[in-house]
């Protein structure tokens, strides 16, 4: 086995799309691009950012109500947003817009009544 | 840190730069206000991002704000479906390095609705405070409740 040693590797067709080929007949194809995490965040306190990619601003909406902006925005609504919370028992997502991540935690998942704590997200998709 | 040319390139690649190379501005701001759209909501917070900070105080990395005003404007469009001009966010000179209090006023009018900052002052009800961190109630009891104080000066 050989190793490949780079510091880039660029698309030829679209500088920032590269497919791997792998797989007899080169029939399994991995876009690099498409898997890519293209935002996340984790926030210590009610929309406190501790750590973070590619988000501008978080805001805090009231209680379990945060509502993370995108510095590079995505390209459609059709991203996919996930995410959890440490004291809270289950979080939701609203719709989100290209440039807008708006995640509730909910303190039971039988009641839904929102609750502060420590939150995360992760996003996929294109970006714009 | 000097900031390499990046015009033309992607900003997602300009914030993966800045993770690499600049440190965290942890900002001692944060921004208080209520939508005018929807009263009955209590007031908002707005905190930024430290990461996204550094950035706007290293300059040469983000887009001016109109850009993300442009982006917007597409969006609202009834038939929009895709960004054709997510290039602005990419080719467009990026902005030069700013105060805090030029960042703030930056997340302001990136981050918040147009129609809490825009003639804000001369509005008939108070809406939009940067404050200090301290500032802020430091229970969260009644959260959903919290107003901007309208006998504030």
């Amino acid at each position: 086995m050989s190793t490949l040693r780079t510091n880039a590797l660029e698309g030829m067709d679209a500088k920032n799309s590269i497919t791997i080929v792998a797989g007899a007949g080169n029939v399994t194809t991995t876009n690099v691009q498409e898997g890519l995490c293209k935002a996340w965040c984790v926030s210590s306190q009610p929309a406190t950012v501790e750590d973070s990619f590619n988000v501008s601003s978080q805001a805090d909406g009231g209680t379990g109500n945060y509502q993370s902006t995108l510095t590079n925005n995505m390209n459609s609504t059709s991203s996919c947003p996930t995410g959890g919370s440490q004291y809270a028992e289950n979080d939701g997502f609203a719709t989100p817009t290209t440039s807008v991540i708006q995640q509730y935690l909910l303190s039971r998942t039988d009641s839904l009544s929102n609750q502060d704590g420590r939150a995360y997200f992760h996003l996929t998709g294109d970006l714009a | 840190m000097k900031t390499p040319e990046f015009q033309g390139t992607h900003l997602w690649d300009r914030l993966g730069w800045a993770k690499e190379n600049l440190e965290q501005y942890r900002s001692e701001y944060c921004v208080v206000w209520e939508d005018p759209d929807n009263l009955d909501e209590c007031a908002k917070i707005t905190h930024p991002d430290p990461n996204w900070m550094a950035c706007a105080l290293n300059g040469g990395i983000l887009p001016p704000v109109w850009v993300y005003w442009e982006l917007k404007k597409d969006e609202a469009k009834p038939d929009f479906k895709k960004h054709t001009r997510g290039y602005l966010l990419h080719n467009t000179e990026p902005v030069k390095a700013m105060t805090e209090e030029e960042a703030i006023e930056y997340l302001i009018q990136k981050d918040i609705p147009e129609t809490v900052w825009r003639d804000y002052e001369q509005a008939n009800r108070k809406r939009l405070f940067v404050v200090k961190k301290e500032q802020l109630p430091s229970h969260r009891t009644w959260r959903n409740a919290w107003k901007i104080d309208q006998q504030v000066a």
